[in-house]
């Protein structure tokens, strides 16, 4: 029989540009400290440790196995440990592969931690920390197949975008420049954000293109950060606390990478899947009826509209609609990203979706505080996307 | 910690590679040569560009063919300048899905066009840089 596995212990730290006072080991034993004492638990307590960081460690800090020198500053060595990497989605899989511990019956309670650093990076031309950044990004994402023909970090994700309007007439520039205003304001409220803004469309509209549509209001931020949560057995869960939120679905898919098929141009068809195997988990029918929010990975604004597509929430090409029509706005039927998404928050590759686990576990619990939504059915969804040419998705039901 | 007793070091790292591309080494010889190497899997009949020397759908053994140099446009993104290999050129530069006549894939490239149109079905013809190491130093530019 597998077992039910739910989150008892939520750890989360503010996003910012940069950490100079913390290494990526102490950001982590940061937000481990508090996880545990969300769960009132000690670090003897922890059966194993799931540890979510990007590859890109190895240019950002320096360390090919970074998982190695937190699991001994957050004080568990002795006991095992696997570093789970997989671009944007790092940190859903790790909380997938931390549900499989407990799942199996290896572990009864599992601590699942990540964290990132990548302003240490500087680029004496410039003087810009930013720019050397994006360009540790572009030489690491695929030397052979992808960098030399795509000189911007965002041309990934963009492709994407640029394939669906070509496809389906939308989402329209301006649809995206909805989404870029609804993220950045709901940030406004949340106080572990980075970039909480008040903007009008024109704001976006006006803003510096990038490259194609995408505009510079358009971009999630690169951000430093730290993300920790705890995952127990229903037994140990049950001990522990007496609001343990449920993971009720997971699914996970992959797609041909650098040359995708042609039927999946201008669509994400790993989230597509990934979904549909989460929802049939979790036993939903109607996404739409049946889930009070959604968290889901806006790298871009019109990556956010065209994954409402790929989550069940209406037909291809009619993301754009849901937004003219509020329905995903906080106050709207179905409310997408209310925490303020990658967009308003901040964005690390590895902790980001552990942390966005942990805002929807704060709301499902009624403690989000200014982010918080009405929950009347129970249930929220997370969705993850990324890996380079946008390859992989994990995506996450859960519940009260 | 006080930022202002933070310690930072100045460090730098130079990493030089002699990159090999494997069992995909004829496509690169190819462009060197200025053609597209593709290759047919004897089984299933998909045609793979860049070449794989197993095809990844049925793992069934394949042969090398060359493509035509000419294909269109599935999807492009206009770049806010050229990169530094297609600054001679002084037009616009997207980077692009473009595919091949006679593949059954697409490739991720660089498009060249005088008149900025990089619209989804333009015709395009590939041309080769002087020296080939990365697919950068080849692109497309479009049939007028």
């Amino acid at each position: 029989m597998v077992k039910r596995v739910a989150i008892v212990g939520v750890g989360l730290i503010p996003w910012k540009s940069r950490y100079p006072d913390k290494t990526y080991y102490e950001l982590a034993l940061d937000v481990t400290k508090a996880a545990l004492s969300d769960a009132r638990l000690g670090p003897n307590d922890i059966d194993s440790v799931v540890h979510g960081m990007s590859d890109l460690m190895v240019a950002w800090v320096r360390q090919c196995c970074a998982s190695t020198t937190v699991q001994d500053y957050i004080g568990m060595s002795g006991k095992p440990s696997v570093h789970v990497t997989a671009g944007a989605v790092t940190g859903a899989m790790a909380v997938r592969q931390g549900a499989l511990e407990i799942m199996s019956g290896m572990s009864d309670v599992t601590l699942v931690v990540g964290s990132g650093k990548g302003m240490d990076l500087y680029d004496e031309a410039s003087g810009k920390r930013s720019k050397a950044f994006l360009q540790a990004i572009m030489l690491d994402l695929d030397m052979t197949w992808e960098t030399p023909v795509e000189p911007i970090a965002a041309a990934n994700f963009g492709f994407v975008v640029q394939a669906h309007m070509d496809r389906f007439g939308s989402p329209t520039e301006e649809q995206m420049a909805k989404v870029s205003v609804k993220n950045h304001g709901n940030a406004l409220t949340n106080p572990l954000a980075q970039s909480g803004l008040k903007l009008s469309i024109d704001d976006v509209m006006q803003s510096r293109r990038i490259a194609g549509p995408v505009k510079f209001y358009d971009c999630c931020l690169y951000s430093e950060g730290a993300a920790a949560l705890i995952l127990a057995s229903e037994d140990r869960a049950r001990e522990i606390c007496d609001n343990p939120i449920w993971i009720e679905g997971i699914g996970s898919c992959t797609q041909r990478s650098y040359m995708p098929d042609f039927d999946q141009l201008g669509r994400l068809v790993c989230q597509q899947v990934a979904a549909k195997k989460a929802y049939s988990m979790a036993g939903i029918k109607n996404p739409m009826m049946e889930l009070d929010f959604i968290e889901t990975h806006d790298l871009l604004t019109g990556i956010e509209l065209i994954s409402y597509a790929e989550l069940g929430l209406c037909e291809p090409g009619q993301g754009g609609r849901l937004i003219d029509e509020g329905v995903t706005e906080k106050t709207g039927r179905m409310p997408v990203n209310p925490s303020g998404g990658m967009i308003g928050c901040g964005h690390v590759a590895g902790c980001s979706g552990i942390s966005r686990i942990g805002e929807i576990t704060q709301q499902l619990r009624g403690k989000a505080g200014g982010t918080q939504v009405p929950i009347n059915k129970g249930k929220a969804l997370f969705s993850a996307i990324g890996a380079p040419s946008i390859s992989q998705s994990c995506t996450i039901v859960l519940g009260v | 910690m006080d930022n202002q007793n933070i310690f930072e070091a100045d460090l730098t790292d130079v990493y030089r590679y002699k990159f090999s591309y494997g069992g995909q080494s004829p496509y690169f010889h190819g462009l060197a040569r200025g053609r597209l190497v593709a290759s047919c899997c004897q089984s299933c009949h998909f045609t793979w560009l860049p070449m794989r020397e197993i095809c990844s759908r049925c793992y069934g053994e394949t042969k090398k063919l060359e493509l035509s140099n000419e294909g269109e446009i599935l999807t492009s993104l206009a770049l806010p300048s050229a990169p530094i290999q297609l600054e001679q050129f002084g037009f616009p530069v997207a980077s692009a899905l473009v595919r091949i006549d006679g593949a059954d894939t697409c490739i991720k490239t660089l498009v060249v066009s005088r008149t900025g149109n990089f619209a989804k079905g333009t015709r395009v013809k590939a041309e080769f840089g002087p020296k080939i190491s990365t697919i950068g130093d080849f692109w497309f530019v479009t049939i007028v």
